[in-house]
């Protein structure tokens, strides 16, 4: 949980211009003055819509675009139209502000009128299978190229196996076979009839062959052959080994004859092949004459079946084929004839719109897939996946920009590709060098596509600032407004809005005040009385929510009451910490007085954020003033529990005191400020008024009526300044006062540059109007100092005096009082300085 | 029609054998018909001569340069080996046919069993057009030259057959019986001497009509192999009674399944 002073919330249009006289003039034109309460009907500004009348919301027109969104929609625009390199688009702006319907809308209506880009496919690169082709085919002629290629194979492995059974073709393969036959024949017979001639025989044996002495057919016993005479065996040896060397020779001759043999068949296969296949390429060839990159492909396919007829004839090549999926993975000798299309916009009108919701590496720029085969993972051009790139090229590509920035490597992929102006799919382990196994490599395609990125200003600012490509790649900022100005033309622009919404979602009719509650809805919003919040999708729920309960009540058409119904419901889900605060508050366990008067204490406001819920309440500031030199402690900041813009606050402080009373002479106090019952780190300066005002209180020993909290910062030159969360912090402090009955004194003190932002709730409207609470801006330091102490201010005159009876005066009296008591230490003599109590270690 | 008898199934293989083709061939064979399974395994008495005479040469043929063999010592255990696994691979078969069988060796094709329904099968390596000329074994020269029937197994698929019947009419039925005998067809072409012949055997066999498509018998040995390279049969069937050189062409120039009727 984080308490907070301002809640860092920037400051209102406006805020620096307080105190130049301007604010004060226009105060008074507008029914109100400082120092006074304002008028109750001055609280919350009822929505009213012009010219416009209606009954129900059914009788306003519908609202196309966007309200008050004029340059975000103009930016949008041209960064849509102009299409040149890195003027992509970055939408930003608050969540709920329309961003992704008007990019959306406008986006269509560029599109529908741009042409339908081109088809791309990826194809086998018959020369180097590891980088497929891409072909880039007109639109509507990728799937016709894909059909006919898978037609064509499909024939093929009909007409090819036939051709090879037709006798003409067994009848040449027979002769080529024989001739090869007959060539062995030839040779080894005639060895085998020399062999016999001289008793020899040429035995086959089951490691080979073998040339051994035979006797009537048989080979020779070897006892037999020992009884040989010498001579014999001599002359037999030697004939054996003639006949040896003759066998040797023959056998070496073998594979020159079989390779002989395989190209004669070779042959015979291509041109039986090509008689087949040329009549079957004629026609597809016909279909796509036009397109000379196609027509290679479709060369270099004939070419490669020429080569591998045998993958037709053998039934049973691919035995490994069941494997695999059939149906993903197609027939494994015929893959490399498929046609992968990757993008087919047949079907589409216009240019493609792609909202990418999963911006990651591969969804981006495509992927390989790989299919298990035997334990091994393999992949073609056929598993290739493209990408949201592929998809939006020629067109438009939307991505979430914090989707984008924390995807996998997405926002990188994006960034290749825009720079390259191409889309190549790499798979991240080959871009991280995490693994070197062969994959693909396939043929980047072209890109030319325009990116919009949607996302939360920070997002646009982190980028522009931490990354150098990114303002080169999105040339084009569309910054879209949090609030738009309040107005009568805009008002009713806004009826027309909850109308169009509230018929967009189906839901019930509103009938004027119905209309003119959620109106204010928005106002209050928006944080400030003179705009209209842009986060339309807020209301749309506000509206749902109301819907329902009013179909609960069994209405027809939903009135201010359901709206009011549906903020309270709304509220109450989500305020019930705010509740055991005042509870607490209520039963005195964090002490905060509504009556009576103190020295030293005040009411400031603090606004808490919680889980979008924000709710003010009271914080009790006390401040102690003792002798010192001019520190001003700031018990937060000791504690490490005050933020830095809470410290600044309170430095301004030293700033204002020095300037107003230690012109003449050094400031001898010492003052500590703290937010009582307070454990949580406290940021913003809205806060510092109050702790002004309670610091002169204690210098002043004027009490200060507990009446009253106070919400401002304030400068060194004791002017009020604007702060944020000013309805919160009233609406909170009203509740406490409420809980312990409304006096007529209680009210709360604001600065006058935030009574524009005033959009409290109706009961404390209601309360102000009969006189039991009030809201009263400040300009000055002074102008609060009198409301709060009930003694004039006082102004400094000629002499550097303060008049009597005044703050200043008494402030000024004890600062002079604390400075003669400073001046004995002064004049001691020199030494060692004794440390005193209230220096800091 | 007559129907061909089986009573023995007799599978036969030397050691340049591939035994499981023939060996699931035989014991197919023999569950159809109920017939017993006996292996024979032919060592040839040549070869244990072969391997004790030094001054033999022996020259391998798996490379495409010649290579010194095996030595004669090493013969007699590669004998020894592959008759084990031919016992082996018979035992399998007829285990999964839940067949009676024997095992023996044999020196001299003379021993092999031949009488009356004996089937021999015999396993001779594939030969594809692009294989390397051996001689003849000497047991497949001895089942084509005796005139016992027997299958030459080369393991070639397919449902077609031919049957070539010699030019005695009155063994034409029977071999048609045999090719019915021996496995389910799809289309036998059964190559026929005369146009009387034909319609006798259309007549015998008319309850085989839609198997059956009757050609004339071509002339010349070249002719009849031209013929069969075109119908590309898986099994050839010949009878026993056929010419030698036509047995012997038949045997070495084809690539299917011969069997051969006596």
């Amino acid at each position: 949980m984080k308490e907070s002073g301002m809640v860092g919330e920037p400051l209102p249009a406006g805020a620096r211009e307080v105190g130049t006289g301007s604010d004060a003039a226009s105060a008074d034109k507008n029914g109100w003055q400082t120092g006074a309460a304002i008028p109750a009907e001055l609280l919350r500004r009822a929505a009213a819509f012009g010219d416009l009348t209606f009954t129900t919301s059914e009788d306003l027109p519908l609202l196309t675009g966007l309200v008050g969104q004029e340059r975000a929609v103009e930016a949008v625009e041209f960064g849509i139209a102009m299409q040149r390199p890195g003027f992509n688009v970055f939408a930003f702006g608050p969540n709920g502000s329309g961003k992704r319907s008007l990019v959306q809308e406008l986006l269509e209506q560029r599109a529908a009128s741009a042409p339908v880009p081109s088809d791309w496919c990826y194809v086998n690169n018959f020369g180097d299978p590891r980088r497929p082709h891409c072909l880039e085919l007109p639109t509507g002629r990728a799937v016709p190229l894909r059909d006919a290629m898978k037609h064509l194979v499909s024939e093929l492995r009909i007409v090819l196996p036939a051709a090879f059974e037709r006798e003409d073709y067994r009848s040449r393969r027979e002769v080529i076979d024989q001739q090869f036959k007959h060539r062995q024949d030839e040779a080894f017979g005639e060895l085998e009839r020399k062999a016999e001639a001289k008793s020899i025989g040429l035995l086959r044996t089951p490691t080979g062959l073998a040339l051994a002495p035979v006797q009537n057919g048989e080979v020779m016993p070897p006892d037999a052959f020992k009884r040989l005479p010498g001579e014999d065996r001599q002359r037999i040896g030697d004939e054996i080994a003639t006949l040896q060397t003759e066998l040797e020779g023959i056998i070496r001759q073998i594979p020159s004859w079989e390779r002989e043999h395989r190209d004669a068949v070779r042959k015979l296969t291509r041109d039986t092949t090509a008689g087949v296949v040329s009549g079957l390429f004629t026609d597809i060839r016909r279909g796509f004459d036009d397109l000379a990159d196609v027509s290679a492909y479709l060369e270099a396919v004939q070419q490669d079946i020429l080569e591998h007829a045998d993958d037709f004839i053998a039934p049973n090549r691919s035995e490994n084929q069941a494997a695999a999926p059939s149906d993903i993975a197609g027939e494994f000798p015929f893959r490399r004839y498929q046609v992968n299309v990757v993008v087919d916009n047949s079907q589409s009108r216009g240019a493609p719109i792609i909202w990418e919701d999963r911006p990651t590496h591969q969804n981006l720029v495509g992927r390989l897939e790989h299919l298990a085969r035997l334990g091994t993972l393999i992949t073609d051009f056929n598993l290739i996946v493209p990408g949201a790139l592929h998809r939006a090229n020629g067109g438009y590509l939307v991505l979430d920009a914090r989707r984008l920035l924390t995807a996998n490597f997405g926002w990188e992929a994006l960034k290749q590709s825009l720079r390259a102006g191409e889309i190549r799919i790499i798979s991240l382990e080959q871009m991280l060098s995490l693994a070197s196994t062969v994959s693909l490599e396939p043929e980047p395609i072209p890109l030319q596509v325009k990116v919009v990125l949607i996302g939360p200003p920070p997002v646009y600012y982190i980028l522009a600032d931490a990354d150098p490509d990114f303002l080169d790649l999105f040339k084009v900022a569309a910054e879209f407004e949090e609030r738009l100005d309040r107005s009568p033309e805009t008002m009713a622009l806004y009826a027309r809005l909850v109308a169009t919404s509230a018929r967009r979602n189906q839901l019930r009719p509103l009938d004027h005040d119905g209309v003119a509650r959620v109106v204010e809805e928005a106002v209050r919003i928006g944080g400030d009385g003179d705009k209209l919040t842009t986060h339309v999708s807020t209301l749309s729920d506000l509206m749902q929510e109301a819907d329902h309960l009013a179909g609960i009540a069994g209405k027809t058409v939903m009135g201010a009451s359901d709206i009011e119904a549906a903020v309270r419901a709304r509220r109450r889900r989500a305020d019930r910490l705010y509740w055991r605060l005042q509870e607490e508050i209520e039963r005195q366990t964090i002490r905060i007085e509504t009556d009576g008067e103190r020295i030293g204490q005040i009411n400031g406001l603090s606004v808490y954020t919680l889980g979008g819920m924000s709710f003010g309440h009271p914080t009790r500031i006390t401040a102690q003033v003792r002798f010192g030199r001019g520190e001003l402690v700031d018990i937060e900041r000791e504690v490490a529990l005050g933020g830095p813009i809470h410290s600044k606050g309170v430095l301004i402080l030293s700033g204002f005191l020095g300037g107003r009373f230690g012109r003449s002479g050094p400031l001898s106090l010492t003052a500590s400020l703290v937010f009582e019952q307070s454990y949580g780190m406290v940021e913003g300066d809205s806060a510092s008024a109050a702790e002004l005002f309670a610091l002169m209180s204690a210098l002043s020993e004027t009490p200060i009526r507990q009446c009253f909290a106070v919400t401002g910062s304030v400068d060194q030159l004791g002017r009020i300044q604007a702060i944020g969360g000013v309805n919160e912090k009233i609406e909170g402090y009203f509740d406490v006062c409420q809980a312990r009955g409304l006096t007529g004194h209680q009210g709360v003190i604001i600065p006058a540059t935030n009574v524009r932002h005033l959009m409290l709730r109706s009961d404390i409207v209601v309360a102000a109007k009969a006189g039991q609470f009030r809201v009263i801006p400040i300009d000055t330091v002074d102008q609060g100092l009198e409301l709060l102490i009930g003694l004039p201010a006082g102004s400094i005159d000629i002499t550097g005096n303060y008049p009597e009876g005044t703050v200043n005066r008494r402030v000024a009296a004890r600062l002079a009082a604390l400075a003669r008591q400073s001046r004995p230490s002064e004049s001691r003599p020199r030494g060692p300085r004794r440390r005193r109590e209230d220096e800091r270690d | 029609m007559t129907e061909f008898e089986i009573k023995r199934v007799v599978i036969a293989c030397d050691a340049a054998a591939d035994v499981q083709l023939a060996a699931a061939a035989a014991a197919a064979l023999a569950a159809r018909h109920g017939a017993p399974l006996y292996g024979i395994f032919f060592e040839d008495e040549n070869l244990h001569r072969l391997a004790q005479l030094e001054i033999a040469a022996h020259i391998g043929l798996a490379a495409d340069i010649p290579l010194p063999a095996a030595p004669g010592d090493v013969l007699n255990d590669i004998l020894h080996m592959r008759g084990g696994t031919m016992r082996r691979a018979l035992e399998t078969a007829a285990a999964r046919h839940h067949l009676s069988w024997s095992f023996d060796r044999v020196l001299s094709t003379e021993s092999l069993p031949a009488s009356e329904g004996d089937v021999l099968v015999i396993e001779a390596a594939r030969r594809p057009f692009s294989g390397r000329w051996r001689p003849r074994s000497r047991l497949l020269s001895s089942m084509v030259g005796n005139a016992n029937t027997f299958l030459l197994r080369r393991g070639r698929e397919g449902r077609v057959t031919v049957v070539m019947t010699p030019r005695d009419a009155a063994t034409c039925e029977h071999l048609v019986s045999a090719v019915l005998a021996f496995a389910e067809r799809d289309q036998t072409v059964v190559f026929m001497s005369s146009a009387a012949q034909i319609r006798d055997l259309a007549q015998r066999s008319a309850e085989y009509a839609h198997k059956l498509m009757f050609e004339p018998r071509p002339d010349e040995i070249a002719d009849i192999l031209l013929r069969l390279a075109q119908l590309d049969p898986n099994l050839l069937v010949v009878s026993a009674e056929e010419n030698m050189k036509v047995r012997n062409a038949l045997a070495d120039a084809t690539s299917c399944d011969l069997l051969v009727v006596k």
